[in-house]
């Protein structure tokens, strides 16, 4: 009982504490004149949200800027070095990592949009009953955790030594079919076929959600102007690419940015089926190592800089055209 | 836009929900453990480990998983409940090392640790935050009680830590003596003669090794039990504490000779292991003992605590046997024996971790996980009766009779390489079929940390 209490408690508390420190705060400002009022308001509004983020974001990462040029960092031994960059520069495990990551950022949210896409459209011209079918087919490994894809897919993709029983589905069909695989796909760095294989199981994860929000966003096409490029005699495939596609857009971009932002996180999957071996290695499992398993907080942090210093410019990008939407209202 | 009444009501109401659905989900606890551990993890048992407990009662965390393990480890400590009438809520995890780091370092750490790898120990004794055993425990006669350096071990910057509580024995054979019979084959007595045993066993259509390295986490540990057992008959007992404190690196010809010229020719000759390196790669280490009993191959080399993996109703002296790791004649270092334990060390001000240490630094504590087996007794005067079956004790003697023992290098080694880059650069090393072995050596003398 004693926890049941003290959970309300912190919710009432919680909930309750923020309602009323912004309704005192509006209270004291409405005391004031009337311009000092206006001026006042908004930062009364913005300012325990702008307290949250620095204490939260900005203060952490500040320490992590700090901790990439430090070494030993929580003993006596602690002190101020560049071997952290020096790291970061020179070690070639490190940049296959990086090289891991690009690969996910380009493959992954492109394919996933692209299979929402197809099925989106696709789906669209079938009957009503199989097209809900179907996009609940496509739909649910979204329910799915990542661990939990992570070992769905292990036992699709696991291996045993040719001519043993195959407990893994693609072994299993590759043996039946005459042909046993010689080398676990996992295993398979040819031209990084293990990092691809892995990419599917984010993709399978991911091209539900693609599919539905493309496939609202197709049903929001008006009927009129692909009536009209049919009379004009345009063919399907030119009805999709020139009046669909175009008239998606903003909703496209919107489903590849949230993928893109996943996938950069993208931890659980290497870290589970290959954990990083295999040249499957992520920035984030290497973060990971560095701050648990090898414990140098110093270069763990060293890591995460250069991954801020990477997104730098693709925010630019992203503020600049905020900026121009903005200032075209 | 104000809030009516009604809508108060609806609020209020959406978070009462939320505030007891949060309580049914959680465990027994002051303190959620959640908000302590970085996004997008793995790691088990950590929502069922609530924080130190208060007098009376204990959390420890350690990192056994293998039924047989659990089964001894809670044996012990349902006697030490029944002894003492302190309570133990205990949880294993493969994903120990990390675990322990996020609960320690995040300010609520469990009662007591149980430590595989001394490495972590001493990195958080570093910052300060182990409680030493000195004053509690009467550390002479503990010196005279257990085998010879294992009070040593839980020592770091001259304040004792670590009390063991298991010990296993690394260096050993397991094969089928049924299958040695029905071919005619020898226990060798040097490495020359498994080596030469290995090749007859080719020759006469068998496989001799099945060797797994999988292990989530730690893949590739298996690797370096090889190379330590190795070194450590090829250059001896000295040569290996250096080579565990860097001072002989990685990349020298003492680890070189050690890998191509012993550990090379079983991995990688033909026809040498089961499935070759991708099924080495692929196999995890608590499985690839059973090719032993599938006709797979005739030999494995694993630690004592493999006994736990192996099929139900397998009786070892019968179906199953060992033979101690041989020496390397030829250099003439002797007769060593590789050993791994797990140290319990203390990570709050609990009254009651004291009670646990005292109670375990006696030899009659382990008497229960004995009778459970896939354990050795720390204690040179452990009652070996209480022992499940006849080869624990044969275990020991081997362990008494070694001319000199050594604890498990990797795990000595700083967190970095004894759980990181030794472990990874073995993997690939693996599987590019044992090529490149400078590039191996040179990425795990890079990661020594400065």
């Amino acid at each position: 009982m004693g926890n049941l209490a003290s959970g309300l408690g912190a919710i009432a508390l919680g909930v309750g504490g923020i309602v009323i420190l912004f309704w005192a705060l509006n209270t004291l400002v409405e005391r004031l004149p009337k311009r000092q009022e206006e001026r006042f308001r908004p930062y009364v509004f913005i300012g325990p949200a702008m307290v949250v983020v620095a204490v939260f974001l900005m203060y952490p990462s500040l320490v992590t800027i700090v901790d990439s040029f430090r070494t030993r960092i929580g003993t006596p031994d602690e002190r101020w070095t560049l071997a952290n960059y020096g790291y970061l520069f020179t070690n070639s495990a490190l940049h296959d990592a990086f090289i891991n990551n690009l690969l996910w950022i380009i493959f992954v949210p492109t394919i996933a949009v692209a299979v929402g896409l197809l099925v989106a459209v696709l789906a669209d011209r079938i009957s009503s009953t199989w097209e809900k079918i179907s996009k609940s087919m496509i739909f649910m490994p979204m329910a799915i955790s990542f661990v939990g894809a992570s070992t769905i897919w292990l036992f699709i993709y696991t291996w045993r030594v040719p001519g043993q029983d195959q407990i893994g589905l693609l072994a299993a069909i590759a043996q039946a079919l005459g042909n046993p695989m010689e080398t676990p796909i996992l295993q398979n760095t040819t031209l990084r076929m293990n990092t691809f294989s892995l990419m599917v199981v984010m993709i399978w994860l991911q091209a539900g959600f693609a599919m539905v929000l493309l496939s609202a966003a197709i049903k929001n096409v008006p009927e009129d102007t692909i009536e009209a490029a049919r009379i004009d005699g345009a063919s399907e495939i030119q009805i999709f690419w020139r009046v669909t596609v175009p008239q998606i857009r903003s909703t496209i971009v919107v489903v590849t940015t949230t993928i893109l932002i996943l996938v950069l996180k993208i931890f659980d999957i290497p870290r589970v089926m290959t954990n990083g071996n295999f040249n499957t290695d992520v920035i984030a499992n290497v973060y990971f190592d560095q701050f648990f398993t090898a414990r140098d907080q110093g270069r763990a942090s060293v890591v995460v800089v250069a991954l801020i210093v990477l997104t730098l410019p693709f925010m630019y990008i992203n503020i600049k055209r905020f900026r121009e939407q903005e200032a075209m209202r | 836009m104000r809030l009516t009444n009604k809508r108060w009501w609806h609020v209020l109401a959406a978070m009462t929900a939320l505030a007891m659905l949060a309580v049914a989900c959680g465990e027994d606890t002051d303190v959620a453990v959640d908000e302590e551990l970085p996004e997008d993890t793995d790691l088990e048992g950590a929502e069922d480990l609530g924080v130190g407990g208060e007098e009376g009662s204990l959390t420890v965390l350690h990192a056994m998983t293998g039924d047989t393990d659990v089964a001894g480890l809670q044996a012990a400590f349902a006697r030490f409940e029944d002894e003492t009438g302190i309570t133990i809520q205990e949880t294993g995890t493969g994903d120990f090392e990390q675990l322990a780091v996020a609960r320690v370092q995040g300010g609520n750490p469990p009662d007591i640790l149980l430590h595989p790898q001394p490495g972590l120990m001493r990195d958080l004794i570093d910052q300060g935050l182990a409680v030493p055993q000195d004053d509690n425990l009467d550390l002479d006669q503990l010196r005279a009680d257990m085998v010879d350096g294992l009070v040593d071990l839980g020592e770091w910057n001259d304040e004792f830590y670590g009390l063991m509580v298991r010990l296993s024995l690394k260096s050993l054979v397991w094969y089928v003596p049924e299958q040695f019979e029905a071919n005619g084959y020898d226990i060798p007595e040097t490495w020359e003669e498994m080596l030469a045993l290995s090749e007859q066993m080719v020759a006469d259509g068998n496989t001799p090794w099945c060797i797994g390295v999988e292990s989530a986490d730690a893949t590739g540990w298996v690797a370096t039990d090889w190379i330590e057992d190795i070194i450590l008959r090829l250059h001896g007992g000295d040569v290996y504490d250096d080579w565990v404190s860097n001072d002989v690196p990685f990349d020298s010809p003492e680890v070189r000779e050690a890998i191509e010229g012993y550990m090379d020719p079983i991995w990688f000759g033909d026809d040498m292991v089961f499935g070759g390196p991708p099924n080495i790669l692929q196999t995890s280490f608590g499985d690839s003992v059973l090719g032993l009993f599938e006709d797979n191959c005739m030999m494995h080399r694993q630690a004592s605590f493999i006994a736990g993996f192996m099929p139900e109703g397998t009786e070892i002296g019968e179906d199953v046997d060992f033979f101690y790791l041989p020496e390397i004649e030829a250099s003439g270092q002797g007769a060593p024996v590789l050993i791994a334990g797990d140290l319990a060390v203390a990570y709050t001000d609990n009254p009651s971790t004291a009670d646990f240490f005292q109670y375990f630094s006696t030899p009659e504590s382990g008497e229960p996980w004995a009778a459970e087996g896939a354990w050795l007794s720390p204690f040179v005067d452990f009652d070996t009766s209480a022992y499940a079956d006849e080869s624990l004790v044969a275990q020991g003697e081997i362990v008494a009779d070694a001319d000199f023992a050594r604890f498990d290098g990797s795990d000595m080694m700083p967190g970095a390489v004894g759980a990181g880059a030794f472990w990874t650069e073995m993997v690939n090393y693996i599987q590019r079929g044992g090529e490149d072995l400078d590039t191996a050596l040179a990425n795990i003398d890079e990661a020594w940390p400065n």
